[in-house]
């Protein structure tokens, strides 16, 4: 029996085999893009929301697609002022917590309050429109987020100044999220994400103390809906990812500052599924459908066979070309066999150098391409800020991986991170960046080594 | 003798109290206001520019030492003579015009502020001509751009652009940084630096002044 994308989606979800990576594009504002109306009229409109969910299923042939992606639809039903712009989601100008408002004064939401009415029949539209076969997503602001809206930046000091307090905002926001995820599912959503980007901004400790107790609720909630529950984060939340793990959601989807064989191994570790990270500004947005269908492969080698999305790294803006969506379809879906990279099964064989026997240090940097991969740019920028000192005793490349002999060169020195420095033939660091010290330690070593220093 | 130490860790623990409470006894002592700032506050300071860009230290640290920091300034400011401490620049500081995001640009503002520049904050959707107006009127040497949004990211050209044609370029070091700015977008744009955090922004203007 065939199985549906919807299917696919799930099985992975729930870290099961699946005969391809099933692919969520989130599909917010650019919706509105995609049927010629402005962020503004579209995400105002069930009609026009459930017209572009149904036009970017299609069109994107998505597995799973938000319905809508905006953090600022509980803000707003709970008081927060907006303003609202042609090309993005509207972004929060005033918090009520800030102004006066008490917590005690506040009421969850119902179907009834700001745009939930609007997000409400959307849903339902938008399930009529794209039948059971694809997953819709239905997002929640997370907690923290919805908090951060309801007090303002005044947050992060009162974290210190008055921790209960805002314990007793963030035991809010997590009914907010339940009630909302709730209505969501009545509606016809099959699977919740909770989208918490600032959590980015906060330690591990901050995160446990404030956000593991809701974000656990909230998770606990939908597996007893029987609805799988997925968390959200932009941003470098390299040290929370396992924290975020910990509060029992099916999966965590990153963007592309998290290196992704690094985030599988937390999953694994953790027994949840995740996701990501196509960049999106370098790639998506300014990309050309080559550099979206090498981003994608990248993505799809570097996250694995099982318990992996395919996703943007966040939401898609407005304005990315279209192509470069289903230029990324097109590797998901396996039709475009001529992109390279690493794991593609290539001829090409290539012989490393007797690196013992050179008469310098050879630097090598694996990049997908510095001028459009931001951590591939940074640590090409460390290496050209070390090496004048050492003059010629050091010689350095940056490798893009865009030919079949770079892959070759890459699998012989054995790198499995982009982007990697290796120095002479031997993986040095591996996807973060090195501070400058430690980079010129590791070169002056090798250069000891072979006496050239 | 001010104990530096202890004034350093209370601003870098973020404890106003306690910074303040070591500020006043350092200037009911006798301690020189200048040492105060140089040897006891600003170093603490730039440790916390230190964690933050290590990953050790995340935004509500940083807003707390800032705020003892900003505290013992206090303090200290009405009791400083002209010349006690060398300016490092005045920085015009601003989200782009169409960007109403300010928690990006408000921390970059207080690592600067924190490193010893003065700031003159313009606040967020800030068109050219007011950046343009900052640097006539108020003696402003570096020019901090911040946009969030890849449309609004333009409007950082823009305003270098529009310094270019008042005669204004020279004058002034332009620093940019947000999510979607990078420094391929940097060169594009013509601006000295980029910064991808708050804590590299103090980093890379110092670079650029050494």
């Amino acid at each position: 029996m065939a199985v549906s994308p919807r299917e696919l989606l799930h099985a992975a979800l729930h870290r099961q085999p699946t005969a391809r990576t099933p692919w969520v594009p989130y599909v917010g504002c650019h919706g509105g893009r995609l049927i010629g109306r402005s962020a503004e009229e579209y995400l105002r409109s069930a009609e026009l929301i459930a017209y572009g969910v149904a036009t970017a299923a299609q069109r994107y042939r998505a597995d799973g697609v938000p319905v809508v992606f905006d953090l600022q639809i509980e803000a707003e039903a709970l008081g927060c002022e907006l303003a609202w712009s042609e090309e993005n989601p509207p972004a929060v100008i005033s918090h009520p917590l800030a102004r006066g408002t008490q917590l005690a004064d506040l009421a969850v939401p119902t179907a009834e309050s700001g745009r939930l009415p609007i997000v409400l029949d959307a849903i339902r539209q938008a399930r009529r429109q794209v039948g059971d076969e694809v997953s819709l997503f239905g997002l929640i602001t997370g907690p923290f987020t919805l908090a951060l809206h309801l007090l303002g930046p005044d947050i992060f000091m009162q974290m210190f100044d008055q921790p209960e307090q805002i314990q007793a905002l963030m035991q809010f926001t997590q009914e907010v999220g339940r009630a909302v995820a709730a209505l969501y599912i009545e509606a016809g959503c099959d699977v919740i994400a909770v989208v918490d980007p600032m959590t980015s901004q906060i330690s591990p400790g901050h995160f446990e103390e404030f956000v593991t107790a809701p974000a656990r609720a909230i998770f606990a909630d939908l597996r007893q809906r029987g609805v799988p529950g997925c968390f959200f984060v932009c941003g470098d939340a390299q040290r929370n990812l396992g924290k975020m793990a910990e509060c029992g959601p099916e999966a965590v989807f990153v963007d592309e500052q998290i290196d992704l064989v690094a985030m599988g191994e937390i999953a694994r570790q953790h027994n949840v599924a995740f996701g990501g990270n196509i960049p999106l500004t370098t790639v998506m947005l300014f990309g050309s459908q080559d550099d979206n269908r090498r981003a994608a492969r990248a993505c799809l080698d570097q996250g694995g066979a099982t318990g992996f999305i395919l996703a943007p790294g966040c939401d898609i803006p407005y304005a990315v070309p279209p192509e470069n969506l289903a230029a990324i379809a097109e590797v998901v879906h396996g039709e475009h066999s001529g992109v390279v990279a690493a794991g593609a099964s290539t001829a090409v064989e290539v012989e490393l150098p007797d690196y013992a026997t050179l008469g310098h240090v050879q630097v090598d940097i694996f990049t997908l391409d510095s001028a459009a991969c931001a951590p591939c740019q940074y640590m090409v920028a460390a290496v050209e800020k070390i090496l004048p000192e050492f003059a010629d005793k050091v010689q350095w490349n940056e490798l893009k991986l865009k030919s079949p002999e770079t892959v070759a060169l890459m699998g012989a020195v054995g790198v499995t991170s982009i982007p990697s420095i290796a120095i002479d033939g031997e993986v040095a660091f591996s996807s973060l960046i090195p501070e400058l010290r430690v980079l010129r330690d590791a070169v002056r070593d090798k250069l000891s080594a072979k006496s050239l220093i | 003798m001010a104990d530096f130490a202890a004034m350093q860790e209370a601003v870098i623990k973020g404890n106003l109290g306690e910074a303040t409470r070591l500020t006043q006894e350092a200037l009911d002592g006798g301690t020189a206001p200048a040492a105060i700032v140089n040897e006891g506050l600003i170093p603490g300071m730039l440790v916390v520019g230190e964690r933050f860009k290590n990953n050790e230290y995340y935004v509500p640290e940083v807003l707390i030492a800032a705020r003892a920091m900003k505290g013992a300034m206090a303090l200290v400011q009405p009791h400083l003579k002209e010349g006690d401490i060398e300016p490092l620049g005045t920085v015009a500081i601003g989200t782009v015009q169409g960007d109403l995001h300010d928690i990006g640009k408000n921390l970059v503002a207080m690592m600067l502020e924190g490193a010893g520049y003065k700031i003159v904050d313009l606040g967020v959707d800030v068109s050219p001509e007011k950046f343009i107006d900052a640097v006539q009127s108020q003696g402003v040497t570096v020019i901090a751009l911040s946009a969030l949004l890849t449309t609004t990211m333009p409007s950082i050209g823009k305003t270098i652009e529009a310094l270019n044609a008042a005669g204004l370029r020279e004058k002034v070091t332009v620093i940019i940084g947000g999510a979607p700015v990078t420094e391929a977008y940097r060169k594009e744009v013509g601006a000295d630096a980029y910064a991808p955090d708050a804590g590299s922004a103090v980093e890379a203007l110092k670079g650029l002044a050494a």
